[in-house]
């Protein structure tokens, strides 16, 4: 690579190659997402270095990039006057909103969903709007040079500043200083500005021996004593690959596998734990259910049976839901009645099957937004991996995901482990666990239920059945499920080698997803 | 008449928040038509699943995909429901959402302005009705009369009153105790029970007139 060549920036990116898999122990509790630190000189080459860890991690679920440029503060006007004349320095500690960037990397650190700010370098101001970043497992934050930047349309935690702080140092897992010769960095930055940016020599030299330099002296330089490892700025591949070396070793050890320790929970106790409710089974649900269990009812019974049922056990929320009085006029006389208290009520459908209830929710709540996780299992271990999240606004919001009641929604319970996960992630974007309403058609007494109650004890379940029993089955992949069970067993050919190990409620309903949308 | 003291024959929908907020709400003058006819719907479906948890099941032993056997239940005998138009019409869309193919008779009532009394203008029945459980359809009642002349016209092709259960949205008092003297097997579900009849026999505090802001 030609020294002088600046890399593309991939600044502020969030790149997700897989499903993550749980973050979290099997106390629920999440286990850190490994954070890099990436400082140097203005132009030495940190995005570079970033794009490089990237590419060696082609297998990692879900990495994210952070710029400590998209933490500048707010300005007053007399300072954008200067920053508008080249005359305010960027390069100093103090330009950066460092109690936001602290805010961010704790919460990040939690696990939680943040908003990350954006800056214009046109106006010289932080934008209104912000952007959500969730889920990242390795968190990359650098920090390029600083001036007068034309357009920053994403994230990355580089930074020339970022060793400096030591309260920002203790966030890193791995800090890394990328070294490169002020020569180098002086001429790559003289060819950006003067070509890509349109400024004129004299300018960019000025700007550079006022601000840029001794920056560079008084803080970042003398940051690198901090580091773990100092990479070149180019020709640096063994140091990258020393690093990518060093991190998956630290993802091996923060990854966990919990499916079989949930389905464990409790594995002699029959009762179930206080927080799940049956909804009364009057005669006509326990026919509902009864549509559902048995494997010869046609299509078009066993979806309106569901519809219906679905609209059973979401209106019995309404119990969990605060209410206040309501004093209305009716055509004929004045009638004290009650309505629903203020708090926002919306719904998240496990994929796919919790999207069973949608039709019966939105009967209900006819406006409620709608969101979705798309949570699967894998085919080996059976371990539940976040494919993708689609949340309402009101969850996605931190000033109001503390007071929003959440519905969420799967068909079966039965280890638990796809509720669990995304219970954590309500949970890491701020919403309440006694405002976590669970709706699920059945439920298995041993298992999921007992792990979700031991972990988040403020979640209600509403459910219209338990079944006894929870056991672990492996059929082929492709084929069909019946192969073993009922009595269809004779006709399916055992071609298939490949096999997948599930978790079947028994007597339970089967796979409720495949019987309503037909693909069984 | 207090909720503790209905006629034997008639069952309240159980008084829950979801209920009463549903109240609230189509009770409201202020209510737009189109929340109107959303949230009565919603009450009307209540209704309807109350009325078809009132029919009688038979065991029925099923296998589930599992290959685990199961002791179920299922329903035993044929539904049909009969709206007194016009306001009965409203509740049939949810019957309909229960059993998709459910039979519907219809029964035209009228009240004659001069005399007052109820008169049977039209009725169009599923011809073995005798052998249906039926769903009378009428979402007011206030001084039952109407209603009385749909269910003598169904006891009149053979239908038992014990195979009739009569829903309703909103009753009086007044209305329930004359349909327990002149009908105590039939069943009535109803989802509230207001205070008393006013001198027009309006239903006090009540919600106007039901067709009139549904249609």
């Amino acid at each position: 690579m030609d020294l002088l060549d600046q890399h593309p920036r991939v600044k502020n990116s969030f790149i997700k190659t897989d499903g993550v898999r749980a973050w979290y122990d099997e106390n629920g509790r999440p286990v850190e997402p490994f954070v890099i630190g990436i400082a140097g000189g203005s132009s030495s080459g940190k995005t570079y270095v970033a794009g490089e860890i990237i590419k060696r991690l082609s297998n990692v679920q879900s990495i994210a990039i952070i710029s400590q440029d998209s933490f500048y503060g707010e300005r007053t006007p007399e300072e954008i006057e200067l920053a508008y004349k080249n005359m305010y320095d960027f390069d100093s500690p103090q330009a950066i909103d460092i109690d936001l960037f602290t805010k961010v990397l704790t919460d990040i650190k939690k696990c939680r969903a943040v908003q990350l700010p954006n800056y214009s370098f046109k106006t010289h101001s932080r934008l209104p709007n912000s952007t959500y970043l969730y889920g990242a497992r390795v968190v990359i934050g650098t920090l390029i040079s600083t001036l007068a930047r034309d357009t920053l349309t994403c994230w990355t935690v580089e930074g020339i500043l970022v060793l400096t702080d030591p309260a920002l140092r203790d966030f890193f897992d791995m800090k890394v200083f990328v070294q490169c010769d002020s020569d180098v960095m002086l001429a790559r930055r003289i060819k950006r500005d003067v070509v890509e940016r349109g400024r004129d020599v004299d300018g960019v030299l000025s700007q550079y021996l006022k601000w840029v330099k001794p920056s560079f002296e008084n803080f970042v330089l003398p940051s690198s004593r901090h580091a773990d490892i100092i990479v070149p700025g180019a020709a640096n591949s063994v140091a990258v690959d020393l690093i990518v070396t060093h991190l998956k070793t630290q993802l091996t050890q923060r990854s966990r596998f919990l499916r079989k320790t949930l389905s464990t929970v409790s594995p002699t106790c029959s009762d179930l734990p206080p927080n799940v409710k049956i909804i009364a089974e009057t005669p006509s649900r326990k026919a509902l259910l009864t549509v559902l269990r048995d494997m010869d009812t046609p299509r078009t019974q066993f979806v309106d049976a569901v519809d219906r049922l679905a609209a059973h056990i979401a209106q019995e929320v309404f119990t969990y839901l605060p209410h206040e009085t309501h004093v209305v006029d009716t055509p004929v006389d004045r009638y004290e009645g009650v309505k629903l208290g203020g708090s926002a009520v919306c719904a998240v459908a496990i994929q796919r099957s919790g999207s069973l209830f949608n039709h019966g929710l939105r009967r209900i709540f006819p406006d409620v937004e709608l969101g979705s996780m798309l949570i699967q299992h894998d085919t080996e271990g059976g371990e539940p991996a976040l494919y993708h999240h689609s949340l309402p606004k009101t969850v996605k919001n931190p000033d109001t995901a503390g007071s929003t009641y959440v519905l969420l929604s799967d068909s079966q319970c039965g280890t638990g482990a796809a509720a669990y996960m995304a219970i954590r992630v309500l949970l890491d974007h701020g919403v309440r666990e006694d405002h976590i309403i669970f709706l699920t058609f059945l439920v298995a007494r041993r298992g999921g239920v007992h792990a979700i109650h031991k972990a988040f004890p403020g979640i209600r379940i509403l459910t219209a059945a338990a079944d006894p029993l929870l056991r672990e089955v492996e059929v082929p992949i492709g084929s069909t499920k019946k192969l073993q069970y009922g009595r269809r067993t004779s006709v399916v050919s055992l071609e298939v080698p490949e096999r997948k190990k599930y978790w079947q409620i028994v007597p339970g309903m089967g796979n409720v997803g495949d019987r309503y949308y037909g693909t069984a | 008449m207090t909720s503790n003291d209905l006629p034997p024959n008639a069952y309240r929908l159980p008084r829950t928040n979801q209920l009463e907020g549903l109240m609230t709400i189509i009770r409201d003058k202020n209510t737009s038509k189109g929340e109107f006819i959303f949230y009565s719907d919603r009450i009307i479906r209540l209704l309807i699943e109350e009325g078809l948890n009132q029919l009688p099941t038979i065991p029925k032993h099923i296998t589930t995909e599992t290959g685990e056997p199961y002791d179920g239940v299922g329903f035993e005998g044929k539904v049909c429901g009969v709206s007194i138009l016009r306001a009965g019409e409203a509740m049939e869309s949810a019957l309909r959402e229960c059993l998709r193919s459910v039979r519907i008779g219809k029964v035209l009532v009228q009240r004659n302005e001069q005399t007052g009394e109820a008169h049977l203008y039209y009725a169009k029945l599923p011809e073995d009705i005798h052998n249906r459980f039926v769903l009378l359809l009428d979402p007011m009642l206030a001084t039952g009369g109407s209603a009385i002349r749909a269910i003598d016209v169904l006891l009149s092709k053979g239908v038992k009153q014990d195979k009739i259960v009569f829903l309703n949205v909103l009753s009086a008092p007044e209305g329930l105790r004359v349909m327990n003297e002149k009908y105590p097997k039939m069943k009535i579900i109803t989802g509230w029970v207001d205070r008393q009849l006013d001198e027009r026999n309006y239903i006090v505090p009540g919600l106007g007139d039901f067709g009139d802001r549904y249609f």
